[in-house]
């Protein structure tokens, strides 16, 4: 989570590490930068999720804010980010828009096979044969959803700039 | 896209980074246009361009492919 924060930091601008240097920031710095959005996403989805599912008597007004929060929170994330890669030069820019079209690309190919799958019914298969529970992974959940493309803007960072060296 | 921008940028003495500074873009992207591997936006080729004080025609020819 601190290496995502890390990354909400370039919001403040500029281009690329080699560049501005990796200089360690202070937390306040990653605040300031987006970092906070991140946090509070992961502050109010989980424990949401969790107070509405101990808590289900709630009027479905109050239900719904309490899931409408971290979405907002993570459009205030992704907002910050797009203004992040507007401070970016050109070659860094076209290089962060591959990333995330792979990113969201990937995620949304492994989710239709994922859901494929366990209308296949491979998932019950799976837990009869191995105890192991895929069908739970959360795939709609705010805190995965951001997590997800975080690793694969990663992967496909690593792949897309090797084009460019 | 072919460039001479190397040759023009050594003949001025001048590194990566400096260029880049003089460009606002990154070195990286110098780089990356020095060795063919990305063609500038239209607005970065008139930059560098003017900086070199010649015509984008001089500085970069298309592929014959």
């Amino acid at each position: 989570m601190t290496s995502m924060l890390y990354t909400a930091r370039m919001t403040t601008k500029l281009n690329h590490p080699d560049d501005i240097g990796w200089k360690p920031k202070s937390w306040l710095d990653s605040f300031k930068a987006g970092g906070v959005w991140l946090l509070l996403v992961f502050l109010t989805d989980l424990p949401g999720l969790y107070f509405i599912q101990h808590h289900p008597e709630l009027p479905l007004l109050v239900r719904l804010a309490i899931t409408t929060v971290p979405i907002i929170f993570g459009f205030l994330y992704v907002r910050d980010i797009a203004r992040w890669m507007r401070g970016m030069d050109e070659l860094h820019r076209v290089l962060a828009l591959e990333s995330f079209i792979f990113a969201a690309a990937v995620y949304l190919f492994l989710t239709a096979t994922w859901f494929m799958l366990t209308k296949a019914g491979v998932w019950i298969a799976l837990v009869q044969a191995t105890n192991v529970h895929l069908e739970q992974i959360p795939w709609n959940n705010c805190t995965f959803i951001l997590c997800m493309t975080y690793v694969l803007f990663g992967v496909g960072y690593s792949i897309f700039k090797r084009r460019y060296q | 896209m072919k460039t001479k921008l190397r040759e023009l940028r050594a003949a001025k003495e001048w590194s990566q980074s400096d260029l880049a500074d003089k460009l606002c873009v990154s070195r990286q992207t110098i780089n990356a246009i020095e060795t063919g591997k990305y063609d500038p936006s239209l607005p970065l080729a008139f930059k560098i361009a003017r900086v070199f004080k010649m015509k984008i025609e001089d500085l970069f020819e298309p592929d014959e492919n």
